[in-house]
C-alpha cells in the first residue's frame, strides 16, 4: 500500500541528509508507527508521503500512486492529519468539513452521513456550528481526524496525532484507527509515545538521523537486540542511543 | 526599565532584515527558491530592482512636491510663507494617523507574539516601549514619503540652508512621534471601552471608517468655504478671499504651524521650542494613560482573542449542507481570507472601491467640477475613449489582490498544496475571485463613463473584452509573482499585503503592459490614421496574446509551487 523506496532528502548541501536512503513497505490493513527522536526526519518523510515536500531521490508510491507523476491521484487516496492542525479558522467546523467534501468531491448525502457519524464519534457534533477559533487544541486535532476521514480514504497518515487529546479522544482515535485498517485501510503515523505504539501498532519503524535503524514487529525487534523482556520504550533509547545505528530492519517486508 | 533588555525586544523583531529580503536586497546569495546566483547576476538584479524602486518613489515624490509647491506659491501670493510645508504636515499626520490607527492593535495589544512575550520576566514599560518603537517604525515612511516634497518645495521655494536642513531632519523623525502615539490612544481606549469584548478587526475597521468619514468631511467643508466667497479675478480679492481661511487654519492647527515656521518661519526658536513641549506633553500624558495599564490592556487582548462561540446549535440529522463545485469553493475560500483580516479587507475592498470613493470625494471638494471643464477641452480628441479605458484599466490594474494572494494564505498555504485539486484549478479559483472584485466594477465605470463623457456605445463591443482581457492578464502576473516568491512566514497580516513588495512589482508590470497597449494605439490611431473602433478591436490581440503568455507562466509557477513540494525553505 505505501511504498518508500530509497528515498533521500537533503534540505541544504552544508548539512547530511533529513532523511537518506529509506526504504520502506506498509501493507493493506495494517496499522504502521513511524518513531524517532526529535528531528530524525519523521515530519520530512510524513510530508514527502503526502506531497509536502519531493524528495531528492528515490520512489514513493501509495496504492500504486507515484508522489512525483501521479500527485492528485496519491492526495485523493491518503487522508492527512498534520501535527500542527490546519484550518480557515474564521469558519464553523461545518463549513470546512463542507469545503473539504466539495474539493474532495464527495457527494451530498455521503458527506452529511459521515460528517453526522464522525462528529458523533468525536463528540463534536454540538460544535458544528462554532467557529474554529473557538475551538481548544484537542477539539481542532478531533476535526482535522474527521476532515481526512470524509472522503474516505485507503490510507490514513498522521503526524503525532495524541498530541493534545484527552484520553478519551485519545481512545476513541486508537479504536478508529484499528476499525479503519480492520475495514481494509492502511495506517502510517508518527509518535513519541512508545506505549501507545507498542499497543496499537502491527508494526514500527524506527528511524533516527535520517537512517532507518530498525522496522518490524515488536517481537521482531525484541528477537534482533535478544531482550525478550524489553519494552518498546527500553528498545528504542537503547537503539537510538549513541551510534547504535546498525540495522535490524525487515527489508524483506 | 533596562535598556540592553528594551533593545534585545526590539531587535526580537528583527527590524531590517524582511524588508531587505522582501526587496531582494539581502546580501545572502541564496534565492527564495534555494538555488544560488552567480554574482553578476545579483548585483544586475538588484541594481534593476533599485532602479525599478527608485523610479515609482520618485514619480511619486515629485507628484506630491508639485501639488505641494502650487499650494506654497498660492500661500507666497498672499503673504503666508511655508503654505507647502504646512499643508504636507497635516498630510503626513493625517495619513500616518490613519495607517497606525489600523495596525495599532495588532502590534501593540494583540500579536502573534504577545503571549509569548508576557510570559518573559520583562516589565510593561519595556514591554510597552519595544511594542511602540516598532508601531514608530512600521509608520514613520509614510510620514517621511508624504512630507519630504514638501522640504524639497521650501528648499525650491526659499533656498537651502543649514537651517532648513536641520529643522528637516528633526521634524523627519519627531513628526511621526505625535500620529503614531494617538493611533496608540484610539486603540486603546477602544480596546478599554470595549473591556476587550468583540474582534480587534471590527474595531479597527470601524476606527478606519471613522477617520475616512472625518477626512472627507473636513475637506468637504473646507471647499465649500473657500468657493462660497473666492473670487480670482484679482490679486487683492484672492488674498482675501483665502487669507481669512488660511489665517483661520492657522490659527486652529497651530501645532503644524509650528511645524512648517521650524522650517521657514521667522521665529523659528519659539517653533522649536512650541513644537518640543506640545509634543512631549502630549506624549508623555498618552504613554502616562496606556503605559501604566498596559499589562491590564494585554490582559483584555487576550480575552478578546479567544472567541467565545454565538450560539449553541445541536446538530442532528438535518445538517445544513450543499455541494459545490471545486472553482467556486475554492473562490469563496479566497474571500473567506480575505474577510479574515481588516488588512486585507481595507486594503482589497478599498481598492475596488476607489473610483467611487474618489468620485465622492471629487465631488464635496469640487474638484470634479474643474476635472469636467478639463474634459470638455479633451473630449473633442480621437483619443479620448482610449484615455478613459486607459485611467479604467489603470484603476483595474493596480491591485494587491492576486499579487498577494498566496502570501495572505501564510501559515495554511500547506493546505493548498494538500488538496487533491490540480495547480490550474487553483489558479482559475484564484482569478475568478480577482475577476469578481476588479472586472465587475471595470463594466459598471466604463458604461458609467460613456454615459457621462457621453460616448457612443458601440464603444463597449471593445472596451468590455478588452478590460477583461488587461485585468485578467495583471492579475495573472501578479499570480506569478506570488507563486514565484510568495510571503508566507508573516506575524502581521500587513506584512502579507501592505509591506509585501510583489504588490509593487505586480503594479509595476501591469502599467507596463497598459504603456505598451497606449503605444500600440498612438501608433494605430495618430500615425496610421486607423479608425478609433477598429483600433479598440486590434488592441484585443495584444492583449490576447500577453494573456496567453502569462497564463502559461502562472500555471508553472503554481505547479513548481503545489504539485512539485517547492518550498520557500528549500
Amino acid at each position: 500500500m505505501i511504498s518508500i523506496h530509497s528515498v533521500t532528502k537533503q534540505y541544504s548541501q552544508s548539512k547530511p541528509p533529513a532523511v537518506h536512503n529509506l526504504t520502506l513497505e506498509v501493507d493493506h490493513g495494517e496499522i504502521f508507527g513511524f518513531l524517532g527522536p526529535n528531528g530524525a526526519g519523521k515530519s520530512t518523510t510524513i510530508k514527502m508521503l503526502v506531497g509536502l515536500l519531493r524528495q531528492d531521490a528515490g520512489t514513493i508510491t501509495i496504492d500504486g500512486h507515484d508522489n512525483t507523476t501521479d500527485l492528485l491521484a496519491l492526495k485523493r487516496a491518503i487522508g492527512y492529519v498534520p501535527d500542527e492542525p490546519l484550518f480557515y479558522e474564521k469558519m464553523t467546523a461545518l463549513r470546512f468539513l463542507n469545503f473539504i467534501s466539495d474539493l474532495y468531491g464527495v457527494p451530498v448525502d455521503r458527506r452529511e452521513q459521515r460528517i453526522f457519524q464522525w462528529g458523533e464519534r468525536f463528540s463534536l457534533n454540538e460544535f458544528l456550528h462554532d467557529p474554529i477559533n473557538s475551538f481548544s487544541h484537542g477539539m481542532k486535532q478531533k476535526l482535522g481526524v474527521v476532515a481526512a476521514l470524509i472522503h474516505n480514504p485507503q490510507v490514513l497518515i498522521l503526524d503525532e496525532p495524541m498530541v493534545g487529546l484527552d484520553p478519551k479522544s485519545s481512545f476513541i482515535l486508537k479504536e478508529v484507527m484499528r476499525e479503519f485498517c480492520t475495514g481494509g485501510g492502511t495506517v502510517f503515523f508518527s509518535t513519541h509515545i512508545m506505549d501507545v505504539a507498542e499497543r496499537l501498532c502491527d508494526r514500527v519503524g524506527i528511524i533516527h538521523k535520517g537512517h532507518l535503524i530498525a522496522c518490524g514487529t515488536f517481537a521482531q525487534l525484541k528477537d534482533s537486540t535478544g531482550e525478550q523482556s524489553a519494552t518498546l520504550e527500553h528498545l528504542f533509547l537503547e537503539l537510538t542511543d549513541g551510534n547504535n545505528a546498525s540495522a535490524t530492519t525487515d527489508q524483506s517486508k | 526599565m533596562e535598556t540592553m533588555r528594551l533593545l534585545r525586544l526590539i531587535k526580537a523583531n528583527n527590524l531590517w532584515a524582511p524588508l531587505l529580503e522582501q526587496l531582494g536586497l539581502s546580501m545572502s546569495g541564496t534565492t527564495f527558491t534555494g538555488r544560488k546566483r552567480s554574482r553578476s547576476i545579483q548585483v544586475l538584479a538588484k541594481v534593476a530592482l533599485l532602479l525599478a524602486l527608485s523610479s515609482a518613489v520618485f514619480s511619486l515624490e515629485t507628484m506630491m512636491g508639485i501639488n505641494y509647491h502650487q499650494v506654497q506659491m498660492i500661500g507666497d501670493m498672499v503673504g503666508y510663507r511655508g503654505l507647502g510645508i504646512f499643508s504636507a504636515c497635516i498630510i503626513g499626520f493625517i495619513f500616518v494617523l490613519v495607517y497606525a490607527t489600523m495596525s495599532a492593535g495588532s502590534t501593540l495589544f494583540s500579536g502573534k507574539d504577545m503571549a509569548l512575550l508576557m510570559t518573559l520576566p520583562v516589565t510593561q514599560g519595556e514591554l510597552f516601549f519595544s511594542r511602540l518603537f516598532l508601531h514608530y517604525k512600521a509608520n514613520a515612511p509614510l510620514y517621511w514619503l508624504t512630507v519630504l516634497p514638501g522640504m524639497v518645495s521650501c528648499g525650491i521655494s526659499y533656498g537651502i540652508s543649514v537651517s532648513l536642513i536641520v529643522s528637516s531632519i528633526f521634524l523627519l523623525v519627531f513628526g511621526p512621534v505625535f500620529p503614531v502615539m494617538l493611533s496608540t490612544l484610539l486603540s486603546h481606549l477602544m480596546l478599554r471601552l470595549g473591556k476587550g469584548k468583540g474582534k480587534q478587526s471590527r474595531k479597527e475597521f470601524l476606527a478606519m471608517v471613522l477617520l475616512m468619514v472625518l477626512i472627507l468631511f473636513a475637506q468637504g467643508g473646507a471647499s465649500r468655504w473657500m468657493r462660497l466667497s473666492v473670487q480670482t479675478s484679482d490679486l487683492a480679492a484672492f488674498a482675501q478671499s483665502y487669507g481669512a481661511l488660511i489665517d483661520t487654519l492657522q490659527r486652529i492647527l497651530f501645532y503644524f504651524t509650528w511645524q512648517a515656521d521650524m522650517l521657514v518661519g521667522r521665529s523659528v526658536i519659539v517653533a522649536f521650542v512650541g513644537f518640543i513641549l506640545l509634543t512631549t506633553l502630549f506624549c508623555t500624558l498618552i504613554g502616562y494613560i496606556i503605559g501604566g495599564g498596559y499589562h491590564q490592556s494585554l490582559y483584555l487582548a487576550q480575552l478578546g482573542g479567544e472567541v467565545k462561540p454565538a450560539k449553541k446549535q445541536y446538530v442532528e440529522k438535518h445538517l445544513v449542507i450543499t455541494q459545490r463545485s471545486v472553482l467556486w469553493t475554492l473562490c469563496c475560500k479566497e474571500f473567506s481570507i480575505i474577510t479574515s483580516s481588516t488588512a486585507f479587507m481595507t486594503e482589497l475592498f478599498a481598492e475596488a472601491g476607489i473610483p467611487l470613493l474618489l468620485i465622492f470625494v471629487y465631488g464635496i471638494t469640487g474638484t470634479l467640477g474643474d476635472i469636467s471643464s478639463a474634459v470638455g477641452i479633451l473630449s473633442s480628441m480621437d483619443s479620448f475613449v482610449f484615455m478613459v479605458c486607459g485611467v479604467l484599466l489603470l484603476m483595474g490594474c493596480f491591485s494587491m489582490m492576486s499579487s498577494t494572494s498566496i502570501s495572505r494564505e501564510g501559515t495554511l498555504f500547506p493546505l493548498s498544496q494538500l488538496i487533491p485539486v490540480p495547480a490550474k484549478e487553483q489558479v482559475k479559483a484564484k482569478l475568478l475571485a480577482h475577476m469578481l472584485l476588479f472586472y465587475g466594477p471595470y463594466a459598471v465605470y466604463a458604461i458609467s463613463c460613456l454615459v457621462f463623457f457621453n460616448i457612443s456605445f458601440q464603444h463597449l463591443i471593445w472596451m468590455l473584452p478588452l478590460g477583461f482581457l488587461v485585468i485578467l492578464s495583471s492579475a495573472c502576473l501578479g499570480l506569478a509573482i506570488d507563486y514565484h516568491r510568495p510571503v508566507l512566514d508573516w506575524k502581521l497580516p500587513q506584512q502579507a499585503i501592505k509591506q509585501n513588495m510583489n504588490g509593487l512589482m505586480a503594479m509595476g508590470g501591469s502599467f507596463f503592459l497598459i504603456m505598451v497597449l497606449a503605444a500600440i494605439t498612438y501608433i494605430l490611431l495618430e500615425i496610421l490614421g486607423v479608425g478609433d473602433f477598429i483600433v479598440g478591436i486590434l488592441l484585443g490581440i495584444p492583449a490576447a496574446l500577453g494573456l496567453l503568455g502569462l497564463w502559461k507562466w502562472v500555471n508553472t509557477e503554481a505547479e513548481s509551487r503545489l504539485l512539485f513540494g517547492k518550498r520557500i525553505s528549500d
